[in-house]
């Protein structure tokens, strides 16, 4: 806790106050306050390894020491607010869940980039523009005709 | 993931010389060693196994009791007749062999290998298709030598096929498919490139994905032995062995489309069928077919309210298993030009949706505004009997006895039902030696019926002659003559072919039924049936005296009565009730005639209606029809009618209320009820009622006979009725196939 | 924090990079097809068009090979006609050649392409007058027969089963011809002679010197000497003459059955 303190203060010294404050923001310390889990992962987060960072900002950290095997691996969000497992991209999901112990930078460039589409979160509850429906559910707009065949047309006479 | 193999690899050595000598391929151990697990089961006397049905309902005839022999299947005895497979032997018994290359109306190929068993005393297992049984022959089809042999085959086999059954149209009812579940291994020792072969163009019907072809050959045997087109063969050899028809040449027999069916994987598919459903999504409807007089018994496949594919039901007396083109790909007209809704022809001459209450009403009026000898019916070729019965009873009742059938001709024969059945029946043509085709192609006309003459000829020798206009036959046959002076020669005797007649044991004589529209079809009949009674085609024991109907109608309009003569009608019409007629001649009709059409499609007569009544297509409704040979059958409906469109019956009932001449059924029971009062053997589903009466009792006729060479009574095969014309696949058909 | 990780992470994935370059490439299991088409393309000199028929000289053996067969059997003379027509028209067999064996067996078209398909030794595409074909099997690929094949086509230029620009020859390969005793051999079918003059020898013992040797002479018109190649062999005997069976064989020791 002490070095926790001693830090603090080191980094306004640097920074300055107004600074700190943002970048306390920012990380989600503030958020911290409110959210137990973001808190939780900030406190396991110190003396971790920092793996790496995704293309989202996510971080990945590791802690091999005085920690149970199978929980050394872990991520903090970079969106503090709404965070949720499908912001993991496919190339760090392995690593995460010991899947490998490539990274994802590491699986990035084995990947050949020829095919796959970017990643993207679950929206799911977000709102109803982010809902599938399949064609003929009651929510999608077309495809309401259901009609199967195709009638005659008296107009157009020979 | 190659970085996983390395580590797999580095690994190995640490994790010690048991992950060498893994086996990653394996199949069930105990089945390693053959022999070994044979010689291991106990050698105890054979449990009793209790006799099992035999498979597919497989029938076994003795045609003389001393050639019966008796095999053991798996311990259990079977009696067969000589000459018989293994395979067969096996099916009697009830197990089921595993084949692709085998079909029972093929020939027997025996290049797939897959109905692999194990005899006792035959050091290897043998091919039981192409084995004949023996006396006291001890077959064992479930023993780890023949598990083992199944599965290397099927190992093979899968050695060069796609695994794209998640894109392949047989996925589903894939012979392969299916067999590979039951008797393959789980996985396959074949690492290397798999084969990929050019895809054939076979025309406007059948797909091909050449590259999942097996080599089982089933579709050349059935395209040289069945369709009688020699078009496709084995090309190649060795793994390059492909299936083609080596030069550009699409298939151009009206029986294509049964490779689809008989195609043991996804090589050979339905082109109009390609990726528009599974086949567990249909809905399966027994029915049958009505754009013949045939009446091929078919499932309709349907999804939802839409008929997706047709396929042939297996039935020995009709259709064995196979359909026509037309009956199986005619099925997208029922989704075009489809009547909807009752509609009146305003005074501006377009067409106005009106609702049913209306347009009974107008023709409620107007029928009562014509004098009763002027109201004419006529029933279509699509038309099943109980709306035939409903038109005729509602014409009746409005005074006029003018009701016909489009198709049979100006003053249609039917006092006699044997003048226009094919009475040996279509099965029966197969104990025939000599035909006698008059003024008829069944190649276009009734393609299954050519079929089967296809297999006499093929199987007997049988002799086939043919008078009329040049057309393309598919089996050994004389073009006799075009005309009918060469009948008038055969009734004298003085054609080289009286002689073959004459000597013939069960001489077969087919009429087509375009003669029906002949001026002097009297006299031409007559003298069929002079030649018929010199040849003594007629016996008790054997009725070779046949007429081939055209449509599907024709045969119950006949039983029906609906007989009047549209040359005499037609022209004094003032009201005119055409029930899905559309080749009916109009010409004729007075430009005053106040026209009804009562159909399912926007077809040729629609322009000439004043009223449209909606009405259902056979795949809509329930009907009864009966086929050229005197078979009554049902159709089943299989999805739901269109629009506001009703039966045909049923309309006519309605309007017979609203026209204040009631008929007395609200029900289909209590219209066929009335139905037996006029033609009881219409009632007797999938029964033949012969014709008892001979055409001896017929009144001489003083007709004489033209000169006109008989035409041909269907020009387009693919394009025969309202359906038929509205279909895109039809149309394709006869744009690619028919040119010359 | 993040430059520091992304550093680290470059620096990972560097080594994982360099370790995989060193690795050998992995290359794909190939499988060889046959190179001929089981399918007909149209080509201007190979169409179903152009007329084709058998020589005078020539429909008079198509009778006699004819004579050979029952009546009702005439498709059993399918293969000796498609020999006679390939022979007849410089070593390959037009698509109408096909037919008019067809018609001539009276079979649908379709049964001959069948059988002119599967035997290799019917060449549905161009060859040259001579036909040079190397065997590839195993005791003559042992002995070198790819070499053989190697300076063949580099003599002439071309690739297998390509014609040279001259029209005279063209390189194939064919499967064992029964001369592993002489190996490495080819076989030079000369249709420059038509059907009446039609060989097809075998040159066996050849190495690649001597293989450009038979071209050349047979570019100049000469017959080189068939058979093996090799001065110090007669036939198939051994160099230098026969080594053993020298004597007159001994009869096998019990041949008199009281005797023993």
């Amino acid at each position: 806790m002490a070095s926790v303190v001693r830090g603090v203060v080191k980094a306004i010294k640097e920074k300055g106050f107004g600074n700190f404050i943002r970048e306390l923001r920012e990380e989600g310390y503030i958020r911290c306050l409110a959210d137990g889990n973001l808190l939780k992962t900030k406190i396991h987060s110190i003396g971790a390894t920092l793996v790496g960072v995704d293309k989202f900002g996510n971080k990945y950290y590791e802690k091999l020491e005085g920690i149970q095997f199978g929980r050394h691996r872990w991520v903090e969000y970079a969106q503090k607010g709404r965070y949720n497992a499908s912001q993991v991209p496919p190339e760090w999901h392995g690593w995460l869940h010991y899947i490998t112990d490539h990274t994802g930078d590491e699986l990035l460039m084995l990947k050949p980039k020829r095919y796959g589409v970017e990643h993207k979160e679950n929206f799911s509850g977000e709102g109803e523009e982010f809902i599938y429906h399949s064609k003929g559910h009651t929510l999608n707009p077309g495809q309401r005709d259901w009609t199967r065949y195709q009638s005659w047309q008296p107009a157009k006479k020979e | 993931m190659g970085f996983v193999l390395r580590a797999l690899q580095r690994a190995r050595p640490a994790i010690g010389g048991r992950v060498s000598t893994f086996r990653w391929i394996t199949s069930t151990p105990d089945l390693h060693k053959p022999e070994g697990a044979a010689a291991a089961e106990p050698a105890a006397p054979e449990p009793e196994i209790p006799p099992r049905t035999p498979v597919g309902g497989a029938r076994v005839q003795f045609s003389n009791p001393d050639d019966a022999i008796e095999v053991f299947v798996d311990g259990y005895p079977v009696k067969i007749p000589k000459g018989m497979t293994v395979l067969q032997a096996c099916e009697v018994a009830g197990v089921d062999i595993p084949r692709f290359c085998y079909h029972s109306r093929l020939s027997i190929a025996g290049n797939c290998r897959m109905c692999l068993v194990e005899v006792e005393k035959s050091p290897k297992p043998v091919a039981s298709c192409a084995m004949p049984a023996l006396p006291g022959m001890k077959i064992k089809t479930n023993t780890p030598v023949a598990k083992k042999a199944r599965e290397g085959v099927m190992e093979f086999l899968l050695m060069n096929h796609p695994l794209d059954c998640p894109i392949c149209d047989q996925g589903g009812e894939c012979d392969l498919q299916d067999q590979s579940m039951a008797f393959g291994s789980d996985r396959g020792r074949f690492t290397e490139m798999k084969r990929s072969v050019v895809d054939k163009n076979l025309g406007p019907l059948v797909k091909t994905v050449m590259t999942r072809c097996i080599q089982c050959t089933r579709c050349v045997r059935f395209a040289s032995e069945i369709a009688g087109v020699q078009d496709l063969g084995m090309l190649g050899r060795g793994s390059g062995e492909e299936i083609g028809t080596y030069v550009e040449k699409l298939m151009t027999s009206e029986l294509s489309g049964n490779v689809i069916d008989i195609c043991p994987v996804g090589a050979l598919t339905s082109k109009p069928f390609a990726f528009k459903a599974r086949n567990w999504e249909l809905k399966g409807t027994e029915s049958i077919d009505v754009t013949d007089a045939v009446g091929s018994n078919i499932r309709i496949d349907s999804r939802g309210p839409e008929v997706m594919r047709i396929l042939p039901r297996l039935n020995e007396d009709i259709n064995e298993e196979w359909i026509s083109d037309k009956t199986r790909f005619c099925y997208d007209g029922l989704k075009r030009q489809r009547l909807n809704d009752p509609m009146i022809r305003g005074p501006d001459g377009r067409f106005k949706s009106v609702s049913w209450r209306d347009a009974l009403a107008v023709v409620a009026e107007v029928i009562h505004q014509v004098k009763p000898d002027e109201i004419v019916g006529v029933a279509g070729k699509l038309s099943d009997a109980e709306s035939m019965m409903a038109l005729k009873d509602f014409v009746n009742r409005m005074g006029s006895n003018s009701v016909l059938c489009e198709g049979n001709g100006p003053n249609p024969q039917a006092d006699l039902r044997s003048s226009y059945l094919m009475n040996t029946s279509i099965a029966g043509l197969e104990k025939a030696d000599v035909f006698l085709l008059v003024g008829t192609q069944p190649r276009v006309e009734a393609p299954m019926v050519n079929a089967r003459i296809r297999k006499t000829v093929k199987a007997n020798q049988a002799k086939v002659a043919y008078i009329g206009p040049p057309t393309d036959i598919n089996y050994d046959h004389q073009h006799i003559g075009t005309g009918a002076e060469t009948l008038v020669e055969l009734v004298e005797g003085r054609h080289p072919f009286s002689s073959t007649l004459h000597s013939a044991k069960n001489p077969v004589i087919i009429v087509g039924a375009g003669i029906f529209e002949r001026d002097d079809k009297d006299a031409v009949f007559s003298a069929v049936e002079t030649i018929a009674k010199n040849a003594k085609v007629v016996r008790p024991d054997w009725n070779g005296l046949n007429v081939l109907l055209l449509n599907a109608a024709q045969a119950a309009a006949l039983d029906l009565g609906l007989v009047s003569s549209p040359n005499d009608t037609i022209p004094s019409a003032k009201f005119l009730y055409l029930m899905g007629a559309d080749d009916i001649s109009l010409e004729k009709l007075p430009d005053d005639a106040f026209v009804v059409y009562q159909g399912h499609h926007g077809d040729k007569s629609v322009y000439r209606a004043n009223v449209i009544l909606p009405a259902s297509a056979f795949s809509e409704k329930e009907g009864t029809y009966e086929n050229t040979e005197g078979c009554t059958q049902w159709t089943v409906p299989a999805v739901p009618t269109v629009g506001d469109a009703r039966d045909d019956w049923k309309i006519v009932r309605a309007l017979s209320e609203v026209a204040g001449v009631r008929l007395p059924y609200d029900s289909l029971t209590a219209i066929r009820a009335r139905i037996k009062t006029v033609a009881p053997n219409l009632l007797q589903v999938d029964e033949r009622e012969l014709a008892t009466m001979s055409f001896e009792l017929k009144p001489p006729v003083s007709q004489k006979i033209s000169s006109d060479p008989f035409k041909p009574a269907i020009e387009n095969f693919y394009m025969t009725d309202s359906i038929t014309r509205a279909s895109k696949i039809m149309a394709q058909c006869s744009a690619s196939l028919l040119k010359k | 924090m993040f430059p520091a990780a992304a550093r680290l992470a470059a620096k990972r994935a560097f080594q994982i990079r360099t370790a995989f370059h060193g690795s050998p490439k992995v290359t794909l299991a190939s499988r060889s097809f046959s190179t001929a088409l089981n399918y007909h393309i149209d080509s201007p000199d190979n169409n179903p068009d152009m007329p084709w028929d058998f020589s005078q000289a020539n429909k008079e053996r198509v009778k006699e090979i004819l004579s050979h067969y029952p009546s009702n059997y005439k498709q059993s003379a399918v293969i000796p006609l498609l020999d006679l027509a390939q022979q007849q028209h410089g070593g390959w067999l037009p698509v109408s050649a096909m037919n008019a064996v067809a018609k001539i067996i009276e079979v649908a078209p379709i049964r001959v392409y069948e059988v002119a398909t599967f035997y290799s030794m019917f060449n549905r595409t161009k060859v040259g007058k001579y036909h040079l074909l190397v065997c590839g099997t195993t005791p003559c690929m042992i002995r070198g027969s790819r070499e053989i094949e190697e300076a063949l086509l580099k003599h002439l230029g071309v690739k297998r089963n390509e014609v040279t620009k001259d029209g005279l020859f063209s390189v194939g390969e064919m499967e064992c011809m029964g001369c592993c005793v002489n190996a490495p051999m080819i076989t030079v079918a000369d249709y420059s002679k038509g059907s009446e003059g039609y060989t097809y020898n075998y040159y066996e013992d050849v190495t690649p010197k001597r293989v450009i040797e038979i071209i050349e002479m047979l570019r100049r018109g000469e017959a080189p000497p068939v058979g093996t190649q090799n001065p110090l062999r007669i036939k198939s005997g051994p160099e230098g003459g026969n080594t053993t069976l020298l004597g007159e064989p001994k009869p096998p020791p019990c041949r008199d059955l009281d005797a023993c």
